[in-house]
């Protein structure tokens, strides 16, 4: 009896973590369609994230558009992309705006206004589960996949 | 005075811990621009012993309780073109004569975004020299309160920090590589002000910095700067920097080290130099440090001064930092005016508020 108890417990503790494992969002890149770029690299993408890259080559200023620092897609894209955690971005930020070297990124407070925002705008960058995807705006390829890995 | 100070510290820290949790940094567009406002102020607790006065006499131990510090930094960008002022109040309160609270314009340019690689400044900019001179007062921002010797020397020293204070005109950018980066900066800065505080507006500063950063983590930096300042009485004055960052075991573990050296030429050449090591677990930043500062022709601070630190850093919250630390300083050499043997201990603590 014992046995089964433990082999049900075991089998459920794996479906659970199969199930979290699968529930984790997959993170899309998009610009406005109107962008040139088709495919960036992680860490030209990291770059741009943390406000070093703050050209297009040729064209405006990036216009980054971050969620809020609970947001648990912020969390998994700073974790994937910037290696650091949402908390020590935001520090990041921080740093920047009081020493002069510029304003944290616009916040936009749902993946749906960071969609409406980066196809309102030539120069915007953002990011967002694939299921919030539309014909709005365009996947920017990280590293020739469609989605953050 | 000592319970006083603390009761005042512990009042402050609530008032602190009660607003941090609500107040934010301010971020609006209005007609297509970009204002933001953001700021920090520091309330601290020092004592010290032994302090020596600049006359070389010493005071007794003291314990002082300051607001010392509260910058409000307001930007405005609209596509390439930023603005940037920084109002900073000192001493708004001191527990020694109720403080006397003055504010001033510290920093205050324009800037225009050609491209990555061209960025032009102009206007009254924190000189861009060394590790924290672009950025000398955000102490929110790291472990120690205080600042290296060569930025912020001790009150009793006679001269000023190593390091040039403002440049006016920069030209910066960054140049990226596979794994490195390039950032430079070239600035042209007004000389030092005359004894009647007027700037004769003949005797220019220039200098550089340039730093690279290898593999997005290790950093090496370059500064120099020179100026034809007091030329009757010290000549050329030329200014050699170098600087560390170095990120070990997953970043948490952070070296920093800073080398500069102030050579002129009717005074004797000043030297500085600190190493830091930073270990971040969790909200916790432990920290030591070792500082040094050589001015053969001070006279109070005599040749030498050594000072060792060990401290702890605290993130209550993204806005909310809490620090402790403990310092010994001594004074070597034998052509000052203090004997051989003396020794300083500084315990320093401050809550700093973030916004």
């Amino acid at each position: 009896m014992i046995k089964i108890a433990l082999m049900v417990l075991l089998s459920l503790s794996i479906c659970l973590s199969v199930a979290s494992t699968t529930a984790l969002a997959q993170i899309v890149v998009i610009v406005n369609p109107a962008n040139p770029y088709s495919d960036i690299s992680k860490k030209e993408l990291s770059k741009i994230f943390k406000q070093k890259r703050k050209t297009w080559k040729n064209k405006g200023v990036i216009h980054v558009v971050q969620l809020p620092k609970e947001h648990p897609l912020r969390e998994e894209f700073s974790k994937k992309v910037l290696k650091m955690s949402s908390e020590a971005l935001e520090k990041y930020y921080f740093k920047k705006a009081l020493s002069g070297k510029g304003q944290p990124p616009k916040i936009l407070s749902s993946p749906s206004e960071v969609k409406s925002y980066v196809s309102g705008n030539e120069n915007a960058i953002g990011y967002i589960d694939a299921s919030d995807v539309d014909t709005s705006v365009k996947i920017l390829k990280v590293d020739g996949k469609d989605h953050i890995e | 005075m000592m319970k006083k100070s603390l009761i005042l510290t512990y009042t402050m820290l609530l008032f602190l811990w009660s607003i941090a949790s609500t107040a934010d940094a301010v971020n609006f567009d209005l007609k297509g621009v970009n204002f933001g406002i953001n700021g920090y102020m520091d309330i601290q607790y020092k004592y010290v012993t032994k302090q020596t006065k600049s006359d070389g006499t010493l005071a007794k131990d003291k314990s002082t309780f300051q607001q010392k510090q509260m910058n409000l930094i307001f930007d405005m960008e609209k596509d390439r073109f930023r603005t940037h002022l920084n109002f900073e109040s000192h001493n708004a309160y001191t527990s020694d004569d109720g403080g006397k609270g003055e504010w001033e314009l510290e920093n205050v340019f324009g800037q225009y975004t050609f491209s990555d690689r061209l960025i032009v400044k102009g206007g009254e900019i924190l000189t861009p020299f060394g590790l924290y001179n672009e950025t000398r007062y955000i102490t929110s921002l790291y472990a120690s309160v205080l600042l290296p010797l060569l930025y912020a020397p001790p009150g009793t020293y006679s001269e000023e920090s190593l390091v040039p204070d403002k440049a006016n005109v920069v030209i910066s950018g960054s140049i990226f590589g596979d794994t490195t980066e390039v950032n430079y900066n070239f600035y042209i800065s007004n000389g030092e002000r005359n004894d009647e505080g007027e700037d004769e507006n003949k005797d220019k500063g220039y200098g550089t910095r340039i730093r690279l950063t290898f593999d997005d983590t290790y950093k090496l930096g370059i500064s120099y700067y020179t100026s034809k300042n007091h030329e009757t009485t010290e000549g050329r004055q030329q200014l050699w920097g170098i600087d560390i960052e170095i990120p070990m075991i997953d970043e948490r573990l952070l070296l920093e080290g800073e080398f500069v050296r102030d050579e002129y030429k009717k005074r004797a050449d000043r030297t500085s130099y600190y190493v830091r090591l930073t270990y971040r677990v969790d909200n916790y930043s432990p920290f030591v440090v070792y500082d040094y500062l050589e001015d053969p022709d001070d006279l109070a601070m005599k040749n030498k001064l050594s000072r060792y630190g060990v401290g702890m850093s605290y993130d209550v919250s993204t806005n909310l930092i809490l620090k402790g630390e403990y310092h010994y300083s001594a004074f070597a050499g034998d052509t000052g005016l203090l004997s051989d043997t003396d020794t300083a201990h500084m315990v320093k603590m401050a809550a700093i508020f973030v916004f």
